[in-house]
Order: C-alpha cells, then structure tokens, then sequence
C-alpha cells in the first residue's frame, strides 16, 4: 500500500486516480490548483472536498488560503475545515509572501487549533525557504508541517537542517531531482520523516515513485517512506 | 544507439556520493550505450585542482574508447585555465568545456567568463552548464548565448527545478542553446518544448550519480516522441555535438 502525500486536482480526478492506482498508489493528499494562483479559490478548494466525499477512502482533501485576504482567510479556512479539510497548503512562492510572514502565523494558528497538517511549497526562493518554514515549526510545536520537494534543487541542505532541529517537520520527495539527496536525508534523519510525495498530475508520478525504489531502501524504510509516516501523521 | 551526454565520475563529498568507473561500464554494458560524456565529480576539482581532474578524466578515456571526456576550468584562474585550455583542446582532445558558476563563483554572462568563450569560439568547441538557479539561470545563459552566438551552449538539466520556464523562452531566441533532459522532473514542460522548437537540440543524459539511467529513459518514454525524434535526443543530437 502506498500513499501519495502531494498530488493535485487539476483537471478531473478520475484520471489521476486511474494512475495512481495503476501504480500501487491507494490513498492520495489532494491539493487545489488553481486556488494557488488565487483563481476561484472557494470553487477549487470545494471541488477537492467534493472529490474527497466521492472517494472518501482514497482521498485526503487539502485546501489552500490566500493569506492576503487577512480575515476573509481566516474565516474561509474555519469554513472548509468544518466541511472535511484535513489539511492546509501554503504556496509563498505564488501567494507572494514570505514562508515565516505574519500573515501566514494567522493561518497556522487556526490550523494548530484544529489539528490540521500544513503542508509549504519549499525550494523557491526567496519566500519558500525551508529555514522560514522552521522558524514557524518552531513557534507551532504541535502542528505537522511538511516541507514539499525537501527544498528542491539548492535548498534540500536547509530543510534537512531544519527538519533536524524540529520534530514537527517532515520532508516530501516530490520532484526532488537529485536521488542522492533523498538518500542524505534519510541518513541524516532516519525514515520516520521522510514522505513519498509525487506533485502529480504537474509531475509524473512513475517517475517520481521509481526515485525512491532506486534508493534500495529497507523493507523498513521503504514502508515508512510510502505508507506508515503518512498514515501515523493522519492519525 | 545511445549516447549519455552527463555523468559525473570520482567522490563526491558534498552529496555523498561516488561514482566509480567499473559503474559506468556496467551501466554501458546493460543499456548498451555506445558513448558516455565523462566529467570530474562536483567538488575542488572546479575550483583549485580542475589540471589534476582533468588529466584523470584523459587517462580513463584512454582506456576506454566510449568515454568522451568534458573538461573543466576556472574563470578566476585565469593563466592556469589559458594553459589547460590548450592542454584540453590540443593534448586531451576533448569536444567541450564544463563551468558550474554556482560552485566556482561567478555570474555565467559575466565578463570574466569572457576569455574562456573565445577560446570555445576559436575551437568550435561545445560549453556545458547545469542550469537552476541563478547565477546560471536559462535566461542568464542566453545572455552569454547572445554574446556568442558562436559557441554552442548545452544548459545541463533543463532548469533543474522550477527554471524549466525559463528553457523554452531561452531556446526559442537563440538557436547555439541545447539542453539536456536529465534532472527536469517536468516531463510536461520538456514536451511542450520539444512540440515548439523541435527535437534538435535536446539531449539525453543519465547525469548519474544524481540521476538515474532507468529514471531518465522512462522519462523518454513519457514524452511519448516519434521515431526520429526519439533517435534525435537518444543520440543524433549529441553525435552532431560532439562530433563524433
């Protein structure tokens, strides 16, 4: 069994999960879109929830918030936690903020309250920066913060350090380029906190899932990777 | 056919890797690859001991008749680098030049690049760059293509990460860019972009150790190429380049 901690809704979702599932994927976090470009933000966040009640055993909805919005946002997320959202996605690089801005500590704040996962967009600068995103791990202890693409292509240093300075991040492998980086992270922090992620459908999930079968893991690591860290944070 | 235009052989003590030449043998021998461009690991081998690097590079190739080597210099070192140049060229007989700004320290359209490119020109030899971020973005890479439209440019890993919107733009302007496919994750952007410009200057590359053959080739796949553009990136490209 396999859970994908990072994929998109980006057209119908029959498709995606037609692949996913080819693939061994049974369970998917579903993000928005085109919510992250601030296009029909509402719509796009309720067609993930709506897509989420169709399939409720394959698909955890997320949903994301223009922070810019101020008390809107706070007022949108509250609303879509009550209709199912378990988790938040944050996207400084396209909401135009930095990672660690007051603007996003509103948001946390709620998602703390409510004990749901917020999931950041690293590996951008300068706003996506996974040292930003600690300096919120760190004033948030009890929210789960996953880092996506563990700080892509110059910055999987940074969020490796951060990951080692709080518990309460994890680190996703979607479209990380560089298979030796996912192998330093998981030296450097053991498998507990390492999620296979895909970005699918914007990227391709064969490619992605392969990544982490060439690292030849332990049967141990391997199942921490695809499933168990995933099903442990959902609990 | 075959032809693997990116691996990095020796330690690399930054990512924790190491690439031995018996891997590249075995990797040839099971893919049937019939040439593989060679370079120093990532490291001091940019920065200080690139004549040292360089020599190891010629002496495995000797050996080997299906391993090209690409040789590297740094811009700062500028009397060392004129007289690796020449040994490069002339004595390694290699086809091209790697610079990674990123790790040797400077902007790739800076000047200081600039003695370096006119030695490429004279040559008519190739220049590789990982491309990402900056300071070797894309579009900072068609800024040294526009300067020398003379010397083809290979942007290694086609933007590596959220820079693959800066390919096709960079591309489009200026025919002496070519980029190869190994490291873009974004198989959807390298379609579109084969779609626009065509199949004839892209490249396939293993890039191992950070990437994978059996990774790379499915990304081949993915992209779903006719014939000829398939036996274009596989290799026909990378012949022409390398002129072999």
């Amino acid at each position: 069994m396999i859970i994908d901690v990072h994929t998109h809704l980006m057209n119908s979702i029959e498709p995606l999960l037609d692949t996913e599932l080819r693939l061994g994927i049974s369970k998917m976090f579903l993000m928005p879109y085109r919510a992250l470009f601030r296009k029909e933000i509402m719509l796009d966040n309720l067609q993930v929830i709506n897509a989420a009640k169709k399939y409720p055993d394959k698909i955890i909805p997320f949903i994301t918030i223009d922070p810019w919005q101020k008390e809107e946002a706070e007022k949108q997320l509250k609303e879509l936690i009550s209709l199912g959202a378990k988790g938040l996605k944050l996207h400084p690089l396209t909401q135009g903020l930095p990672a660690h801005s007051e603007l996003y500590h509103t948001l946390i704040e709620v998602a703390e309250k409510y004990g749901i996962i917020v999931q950041f967009h690293t590996g951008s600068p300068i706003y996506s920066q996974p040292l930003q995103v600690l300096e919120l791990a760190l004033t948030y202890t009890k929210t789960k913060f996953i880092l996506a693409h563990m700080g892509l292509g110059m910055l999987w240093q940074d969020a490796i350090r951060a990951a080692k300075r709080a518990e309460n991040i994890y680190l996703d492998t979607a479209g990380q380029r560089f298979i030796p980086v996912i192998r330093y992270a998981i030296k450097e922090l053991g498998s507990e906190r390492i999620l296979f992620g895909s970005d699918a459908p914007f990227l391709s999930p064969e490619i992605e899932l392969k990544k982490i079968y060439r690292l030849s893991l332990s049967k141990r690591d391997l199942e921490n990777i695809l499933y168990n860290n995933a099903s442990t944070l959902l609990k | 056919m075959i032809i693997d235009f990116h691996v990095e052989i020796g330690d690399n003590i930054y990512y924790e890797t190491s690439l031995g030449i018996e891997d590249i043998l075995r990797v040839i021998d099971s893919w049937r690859i019939s040439y593989t461009v060679i370079t120093p690991a990532y490291g001091v081998a940019y920065i200080y001991d690139f004549d040292k690097a360089n020599r190891e590079i010629y002496e495995i190739c000797k050996k080997h008749v299906n391993l090209i080597g690409m040789g590297t210099v740094n811009p700062w070192l500028k009397q060392k680098s004129l007289v690796e140049l020449e040994k490069i060229f002339h004595v390694y007989g290699f086809k091209g030049l790697k610079l990674i700004p990123y790790l040797q320290g400077f902007g790739i359209n800076h000047k200081i690049v600039y003695y370096v490119m006119e030695y490429l020109a004279k040559e008519k030899a190739f220049l590789y760059i990982p491309s990402g971020y900056h300071p070797q973005s894309p579009l900072e890479i068609a800024d040294i293509a526009e300067t020398f439209p003379e010397v083809n440019i290979v942007m290694g890993f086609a933007g590596f990460t959220d820079f693959w919107m800066e390919v096709l733009p960079a591309m489009k302007r200026h025919s002496n860019l070519f980029t190869d496919i190994s490291c873009q994750s974004n198989v959807r952007a390298i379609k579109e972009a084969i779609k626009v410009l065509g199949s004839e200057r892209f490249l396939f590359a293993s890039s191992l150790p950070y990437s994978d053959i059996e990774i790379e080739y499915e990304k081949i796949e993915l992209l779903e190429l006719n014939e000829a553009d398939k036996e274009n990136i596989l290799w026909r490209n990378a012949r022409k380049l390398l002129k072999i």
